[in-house]
């Protein structure tokens, strides 16, 4: 049986790791780093497939 | 090089016009539904949040402020990250209650009348810039292309053609609903060019100005100062203010609260959009830093917001500007059309009609007033819009004026969030935080604005004074603003009491209440109705939204039920929703109650709308809700696919549960009768089931029913259902059960028919012996006819011949009698007296060789008069007379005692056999259970006599012991037409020999 808590921590894991990328002290490291100019839209990228498993994943309406 | 003017005029009439035709393909149905309603079309609708700013500010931005411009967007994500916990519960409250904009939803929580127009208006003063902001993009990329024309002229001119597109867009005519498939689909169209037009710029700034990604990367390595200052402003406090803002414009703006919700067709398009829609951002975006390298590596003479125009006309690439101008014309008159769209209907419901509705004043042509109302609403915020942009002084790029716009629906996420999550918010505090926080907000964005002077100088004096010198000017308006707002939102909700409607409108939004509210009828009929609403909306737009009302409910209008009156009037309120708003379709409907009603009037709809929130709330359950909801749904489950008809009715006799098996054997869907009440159920089931439930009997068993012109039959039980929240003796209603018996029966019948067929077989071979005897009789009588010469000794002979005859016949008689089928086990019945049963039925058992070995000792009480088939109740003591022998010693008597005990009749058989164990006596009357050796009893002799007896009222036992013997007890209700008293009669004692017995008249023996 599939619980909604599972479905609530796997939003939570997500929105931390979005704040971690883009609204935390790691922002500025990586950002001091130089990296090239599409590496944030990766990460954006990332977090956007993640959001999309989850939900493609989900049976819940 | 520039364009030419007409040309650009000619293109964009020729774009919108190609708009309107996919919006009115889409309304009339040339474009395939499937389509329309896809949720990728419903995603790229969503697009419409990417505006003109984005198009062309998106490059500016980026200049100014690095990726912080991509905070815009990364807000947005993080809304729908969290969809599921805001989003979801917005579009459930949306569907749910009509909610058809933002003021609708905080009017809905926070108190009516007030709210709704307090945040109309604080939305029209928000949205000015941003739709000022439309006309200046536009302006301006034509003013660059044609480098030709006033901008105040261009700007008038395109404000009329959007205005136009607007009326035919969303005010054409009225929809009974805020929903607008064309819409949709015209402006997923247009986000799908906007984003061919970026994509394509872009790799056109890459492919025609560096040649290829390779150059471009050199170039970037040649000049690394453009991308450290793209990366220098991560840390600044502009990049956390950008997130808030934009995650609150994600949902709050009007037009995106429009697209999201509203035009929501399917709320499992919401789902895809979760993470569609910000795919389409980044798609979106991404071209934006090639476009800014670009400009900077041709060193373009333009404003940064439009290096995209100005690359394209430096490359001499007409196509490529046409193309762009179209993406940027159609991020403006998307955002232009969908926001007015939703102001005016925001204004309209509530502005404009509550005004209508509080002097009564019918109107007589009512549709046609709120169109063009709605249609000057629309031209009245276009025409605002285009003053605003004519006073403003725009010296800080496109971003500023769309950042005064998301930090004025910034104000309203505070009770946005309190509506959500927390109970205890008033109206009074929430208007205190609204107006609170649009005074800090007008106080530091628009005044800056309007008096351009004074913007900068005021501002860093401001901020220098605070301390916070190096801050923004957006970070510190957010702030202000914001923490004004909260502060006296809370403030004010905790120093004030909420009212009733507000607390019920609370549990509502915090998911802590299911029930609805339009359960209960206000009027005692339709007409009454009527009168009602011609009070304000005229007699003929009264008599049309009753009328539509009834239609579409399926209600009678004569009809006063209260049950049917509740669902005609939730149809007839979601209707006025649609055309009115629901504050004032409630205020229109609800404002002369004059009938009330209990609360349990509706339980039927109560409950089904119960069901309805819990299953769009699972998302929401967690822990032992989400456990007790599966539970629920078990039970549902077990209830549904139950192989016997389960239908429970309401103390009104609504029915509220009919399953599966129930829609089987009735062949009423489950729809159609839990729209009903018990007795206007189709025929027969409306009279079977409302009598049954009217009456005192908790059981029925064998009710016989014409169905199609087949008899069916079937057992049906009831039962009160207790009210699980009263612990006095009131009922929540009846659960009945059908079990549809018929197949049972005629198997039964065919059982009953075998099993006298077999002793048929069994008894054939004593019938030949039985016939033997007195044939040789009747053979000697005649041979001895021949040496007769007496008349008196031939008479004598032939009386002997005729009663050896007669004999023969009797025996022929019944086993002709007995062989017969019967249609059922306890019908044709009659007045019978056992006694001729048991004479019968032990004549056919000596026919038997172990019967013509036995003993009887018989003594019934006289009459024992039943109300049997008598050939049925004939098989019964066959059958029990023919274990009896088949088990008795033959120098025991077999005893048979009938008496009448209480008004019923007793018949005790009792043999003095083997003893049967107690294990075996508890099976002994399943079918196919013997006692006897394999192969010599079927099983099915007293699974028969229990059926027989069963099905006649009565009943059978038996008992074994050693002391006693073997006593099967057959009880039978006495017929009450017996009118001899019962007196003690020794029938007979009949022997295996029949040289030795005596036995009464019609046996046939001779010594």
């Amino acid at each position: 049986m599939k619980y909604g808590n599972d479905r609530n921590d796997l939003t939570l894991l997500l929105l931390i790791l979005a704040a971690f990328l883009f609204h935390s002290p790691f922002t500025r490291w990586w950002s001091d780093l130089n990296p090239p100019w599409y590496a944030v839209y990766v990460l954006w990228l990332v977090i956007i497939v993640l959001i999309a498993l989850k939900h493609l994943r989900s049976e819940d309406p | 090089m520039g364009l030419e003017l007409w040309n650009l005029f000619l293109i964009a009439i020729t774009y919108l016009g190609v708009l309107f035709l996919i919006a009115y393909s889409a309304d009339v149905g040339w474009l395939p539904a499937k389509w329309v309603d896809h949720p990728v079309v419903y995603a790229l609708s969503l697009g419409v949040y990417a505006t003109s700013w984005t198009f062309y500010g998106g490059v500016g931005l980026a200049d100014r402020s690095g990726f912080a411009f991509l905070t815009i967007y990364l807000g947005v994500t993080a809304a729908f990250l969290l969809g599921p916990h805001i989003l979801r519960p917005i579009l459930t409250l949306c569907r749910d209650y009509q909610l058809a904009s933002i003021a609708d939803l905080l009017a809905f929580r926070y108190g009516g009348r007030a709210t709704g127009s307090v945040v109309t208006v604080f939305m029209l003063l928000g949205i000015l810039p941003y739709i000022s902001l439309q006309i200046y993009a536009v302006t301006e990329s034509i003013q660059v292309l044609t480098r030709q024309v006033p901008p105040d002229l261009l700007a008038l001119f395109f404000c009329l053609v959007v205005t136009v597109f607007a009326v035919l867009f969303g005010a054409r005519h009225l929809t009974p609903r805020e929903k607008h498939k064309g819409l949709v689909a015209a402006i997923a169209f247009e986000s799908a060019v906007k984003l061919a037009a970026l994509l394509l710029a872009g790799g056109f700034a890459m492919t025609q100005v560096f040649d290829g990604w390779h150059a471009m990367e050199d170039w970037i390595r040649a000049n690394p100062q453009h991308l450290e200052n793209l990366y220098s402003t991560t840390d600044q406090s502009l990049w956390s203010c950008l997130l808030l803002l934009s995650f609150c414009a994600a949902f709050l703006l009007p037009r995106q609260y429009h697209m999201t919700f509203v035009e929501n067709e399917k709320p499992a398009s919401l789902k895809t959009a979760y993470w569609l829609f910000p795919l389409y951002l980044l798609l979106l975006n991404l071209p934006i830093i090639p476009i800014l390298f670009a400009g900077k590596h041709l060193s373009l003479n333009t404003t940064p917001d439009f290096y995209v125009l100005g690359m394209t006309l430096t490359l001499g690439s007409p196509w490529m500007s046409v193309l762009v101008f179209l993406g940027g014309l159609s991020a403006a008159t998307a955002m232009m059309i969908v926001t007015t769209l939703a102001l005016s209907y925001m204004c309209l419901n509530h502005l404009f009609l509550p005004a209508q509705i509080s002097i009564a004043r019918p109107e007589r042509n009512f549709y046609g007033r709120i169109l063009w109302t709605k249609r000057l609403i629309i031209a009245a915020i276009i025409a605002c819009g285009y003053l605003f942009y004519l006073v403003i002084e725009l010296n800080q790029g496109l971003a500023s004026l769309g950042l005064i716009s998301f930090v004025a629906a910034a104000q309203l996420l505070p009770g946005v969030i309190g509506l959500l999550f927390w109970s205890r918010g008033t109206q009074k505090g929430f208007l205190a935080g609204l107006i609170g926080g649009a005074v800090v907000w007008f106080a530091m964005l628009i005044v800056p604005l309007l008096v351009g002077s004074v913007q900068q100088d005021t501002f860093q004096l401001v901020t220098s004074r605070l301390g916070v010198g190096d801050v923004d000017i957006w970070s510190v308006s957010t702030f202000c603003s914001l923490s004004v707002n909260t502060l006296l939102y809370i403030l004010g909700s905790l120093l004030s009491k909420p009212s009733a409607t507000e607390r019920e409108a609370s549990k509502i939004c915090t998911g802590k209440s299911t029930q609805a509210t339009p359960t209960t009828a206000t009027l005692p009929s339709t007409t009454e109705y009527i009168s009602q609403l011609e009070r304000l909306i005229g007699t003929s737009a009264a008599d049309h939204e009753v009328g539509r009302a009834l239609h579409e409910s399926g209600i009678d209008p004569n009809d006063t039920r209260p049950a049917s009156l509740a669902l005609f009037q939730d149809r007839l309120e979601r209707n006025l929703s649609g055309l009115l708003g629901p504050t004032v379709a409630r205020l229109a409907i609800r404002s002369n109650r004059r009938l009330e009603q209990p609360a349990e009037i509706a339980l039927a709809e109560s409950l089904r709308y119960t069901e309805q929130r819990l299953a769009q709330s699972r998302e929401q359950m967690q822990g032992i809700t989400k456990e007790l909801d599966d539970f629920r749904i078990y039970l549902r489950s077990v209830l549904r696919e139950l192989p016997v008809g389960v239908c429970s009715s309401s103390p009104q006799s609504d029915v509220l549960i009919w399953n599966d098996a129930m829609q089987q054997i009735t062949g009423i869907s489950e729809n159609q009768a839990r729209q009903s009440v018990l007795k206007d159920l189709p025929t027969p089931w409306g009279d079977m089931l409302s009598e049954f439930s009217r009456s005192d009997d908790n059981q029925r068993i064998r009710q016989k029913v014409s169905v199609e012109n087949t008899e069916a039959t079937f057992d049906l039980y009831k039962a009160d259902v207790s009210d699980p929240q009263d612990t006095g003796e009131s009922t929540f209603g009846q659960v009945i059960l059908v079990e549809d018996r018929t197949s049972v029966e005629t198997l039964e019948s065919e059982l009953a028919h075998s099993e006298r067929l077999a002793s048929i077989g069994r008894l054939s071979a004593g019938v030949a012996h039985e016939i033997g005897n007195p044939l040789t009789g009747i053979a000697s009588i005649a041979q001895n006819l021949h040496y007769e010469d007496n008349n008196g000794a031939i008479e004598e002979s032939a009386d002997d011949i005729l009663a050896q005859v007669a004999r023969i016949n009797g025996i022929v008689t019944t086993l002709l009698a007995f062989s017969r089928s019967n249609v059922g086990l306890g019908s044709n019945r009659d007045i019978v007296d056992l006694r001729t049963c048991i004479n019968e039925a032990i004549q056919l058992v000596r026919l038997d060789d172990p019967g013509r070995k036995s003993v009887f000792d018989v003594q019934l009480d006289q009459p024992l008069s039943a109300h049997v088939n008598s050939q049925q109740l004939v098989q019964v003591f066959v059958n029990l007379l023919q274990n009896a022998c088949y088990a008795s010693p033959p120098d025991q008597p077999i005893t048979l005692r009938g008496q009448s005990v209480d008004n019923n009749i007793s018949v005790r058989v009792v043999n003095h056999g083997d003893v049967i164990e107690a294990d075996k006596l508890a099976h002994i009357f399943e079918p196919f259970f013997t006692t006897k050796p394999v192969g010599e009893g079927t099983g099915l002799g007293l699974s028969l006599v229990y059926s027989i007896l069963t099905q006649h009222g009565g009943r059978v036992s038996a008992q074994s012991d050693p002391s006693s013997g073997t006593c099967f007890e057959v009880v039978l209700p006495l017929a009450e037409t017996a009118s001899v008293t019962g007196n003690v009669e020794e029938l007979n004692v009949v022997t295996s020999q029949p040289t030795d017995t005596r036995q009464k008249p019609g046996s046939g023996e001779r010594p």
